[in-house]
């Protein structure tokens, strides 16, 4: 039986839907469209989604289900609603004076920004496979889009296109997994799939479908969070996607497609299954070096933070190798996942804010040597750049520091020592090239072509904003760990792990 | 014995023999090509030029939003066969509701199409 309290549950997701039809009927409607009244009503929308969010969070004390089961009403995915918002708020401020500079102008982005976002949200709080398969389609299909809105520049086409050919390949490979699980166990509710693994005697030994089945999601979410071996997409897609688009996917659709996984992992497939564990420790492993050592040798610093990005995912894949088996209570310390999620959109968005005021003549410069001299002319944009590029590294007092710190942790207290060698191993490699675009900006000179950074007042908000809070949080994380802790906390309800 | 392994030692015959007639057909028939021999069509129309032809993206956009309105219908009809059994389980408003807020929001899409001139030929 249908009850209509229920709609409260996604009032966040809806609040973004009608927004953004509103913005989309409004950037339509006029021959000339006022980009201020647009960018104005959809962040009036992402604010009112983060407020009906935070009511949630504060009715819902405990995790229940909604709509017949499809959905968890859960702190995980309020949890993951707030990165989204941030993440879609932070891509939309960037995009504002950044489009205009590479001359597109179109009346799709904003409303294709939030779509997205409405996806990403409904996917963290999936319960059920196919509910996820269709807001992760949801999802993908806009930003398939949003990569190619600069379609006069054959880079951002080729991303585009790219990433839709290799998407949805992948999508494929996670559809086809669900099939397999279903066939397997007779259920798509991720629920369900961890109530079965906990009956006595079921594993993947005695049904080969269920074994199938996860490694294909295993495939198709490996694609979408960029971890290797199927991370082949990410540089070029990141380097050819506009930068507010590359802000939003580094964060958002890394965030949201991480959160999704680490639902269905948790509660459903790690825990007593050793053969996963395996798995993932190897994925983890790979993607950890495979980031690191590629970010190495880049000279253009978008395409080095996109393979750092697939680096990070190694990090949050490192602490779930260290899930419990006696249940996620067990390791507290797991918690450092949500916050690590929310440390890395933080700092990725004010380090693509800084990126963005790279054009010339409405093409985008992003090479590392065009960082020269930036610390003489603008000390303040150098030092929040610098800040962000730490926090990414891992240097304390920063958000990045407090968060991989939690991420090593929940892998060592898990047992999955070896894991986190590996790592360590990668950090150290990671200090290296985040250093390098700080050592070009405080002691090479200006290049001589030098062109003057396009600073907007919206981008500079990020920027500051980004700093200030991954110094704050990196120095007193207490109350907001805790909350990550909690919210993770409450995917023990759901059984499982 | 397996029962199919007859069948698998048809198929494998059919594969073999099939393999040795082409090979020696191909290796003892003469071959004098000319040019009409070797025309896609012997005896037909002569070909006038490549049929991987490029064509208008306009015949694309059509197709894309005729398969959207068109599911739109499909999707009406299960909700209208179905509706007075609807309404034993959920309140009237709730059903009548959730059609209007799918027609709603195809409408503001059909609204965006028809803004951007996706309607337009020209």
């Amino acid at each position: 039986m249908f009850d209509p309290g229920e709609l409260n549950f996604i009032g966040p997701e809806i609040a973004v839907f009608v927004f953004a039809l509103l913005v989309l009927v409004h950037d339509v409607m006029f021959k000339q469209r006022n980009a201020t009244i647009s960018m104005g009503v959809s962040l009036m929308g992402l604010a009112t989604a983060a407020v009906l969010n935070l009511l949630n969070m504060q009715a819902v004390d405990v995790p229940r289900e909604a709509f017949a089961g499809a959905m968890a009403v859960d702190g995980f995915g309020f949890f993951l609603n707030f990165i989204v918002l941030l993440a879609a708020a932070g891509a939309l401020l960037i995009s504002h004076d950044f489009l205009r500079r590479i001359d597109v102008d179109v009346p799709e982005f904003n409303p294709l920004v939030l779509f997205v976002a409405f996806g990403m949200m409904l996917m963290g709080s999936a319960n059920d496979l196919i509910l996820l398969f269709i807001s992760l389609e949801v999802m993908s299909l806009g930003v398939y889009v949003l990569c190619g809105i600069n379609r006069g520049e054959l880079a951002s086409a080729e991303a585009a296109l790219k990433y839709f050919v290799m998407g949805a390949f992948a999508s494929g490979f996670l559809l086809m997994g669900i099939a397999f699980v279903y066939g397997g166990i007779g259920s798509t509710r991720i629920s369900a799939v961890a109530q079965w693994f906990a009956i006595e005697g079921n594993g993947i030994a005695g049904n080969p479908l269920i074994g199938v089945g996860v490694a294909l999601l295993l495939v198709g979410f490996g694609f979408k969070v960029a971890a290797a071996p199927f991370h082949m997409w990410t540089p070029d897609v990141y380097q050819g996607a506009p930068t507010p688009v590359t802000a939003f996917m580094a964060t958002g659709v890394k965030a949201a497609a991480f959160a999704a996984l680490s639902r269905v992992l948790l509660v459903a497939l790690l825990g007593q299954n050793l053969e996963f564990h395996t798995a993932l420790w190897l994925i983890a492993a790979g993607t950890i070096l495979m980031g690191n050592i590629g970010a190495l040798v880049q000279d253009d610093l978008k395409r080095m933070l996109a393979y750092s990005s697939i680096g990070h995912a190694g990090y949050l894949l490192m602490a779930l190798v260290g899930a419990p088996a006696a249940g996620l209570a067990d390791n507290p310390r797991l918690g450092g996942i949500l916050f690590y999620l929310l440390a890395y959109t933080v700092m990725t968005v004010g380090a693509f804010a800084v990126l963005s005021f790279f054009t010339r003549d409405g093409v985008e410069d992003t090479r590392i040597s065009r960082l020269g001299g930036l610390a003489d002319r603008h000390p303040a944009v150098a030092l929040a750049l610098s800040i962000c590029l730490l926090s990414l590294a891992g240097v304390p007092p920063t958000m990045g520091f407090v968060g991989k710190f939690y991420l090593f942790a929940a892998a060592i207290e898990g047992g999955a020592i070896g894991i986190a060698v590996v790592g360590a191993i990668g950090g150290a490699i990671g200090i290296y090239y985040y250093l390098r675009p700080i050592v070009v900006m405080y002691m090479h000179p200006e290049p001589a072509d030098r062109v003057e950074l396009a600073m907007n007042p919206a981008a500079l908000g990020v920027l500051g904003v980004a700093t200030v809070a991954v110094l704050v949080f990196g120095l007193v994380p207490g109350s907001l760990i805790e909350v990550a802790q909690d919210s993770l906390l409450s995917l023990a309800a759901w059984g499982g792990v | 014995m397996n029962p199919y392994v007859p069948v698998a030692f048809a198929i494998l015959i059919a594969i073999v023999f099939s393999l040795v007639f082409v090979g020696l057909s191909y290796y003892f028939g003469p071959r004098r090509p000319t040019k009409t021999k070797t025309a896609v069509y012997e005896c037909g129309m002569p070909p006038v030029g490549t049929t991987r032809q490029r064509f208008s993206v306009k015949f694309y956009m059509v197709a894309v939003l005729f398969l959207l309105f068109d599911l739109e219908a499909v999707f009406l009809y299960p909700w209208a066969t179905q509706y007075s059994t609807l309404l034993d389980s959920f309140p009237g408003t709730f059903v009548l509701g959730e059609m209007a807020v799918f027609l709603g929001v195809l409408f503001i899409g059909w609204f965006y199409c028809l803004k951007r001139g996706a309607f337009q030929w020209d």
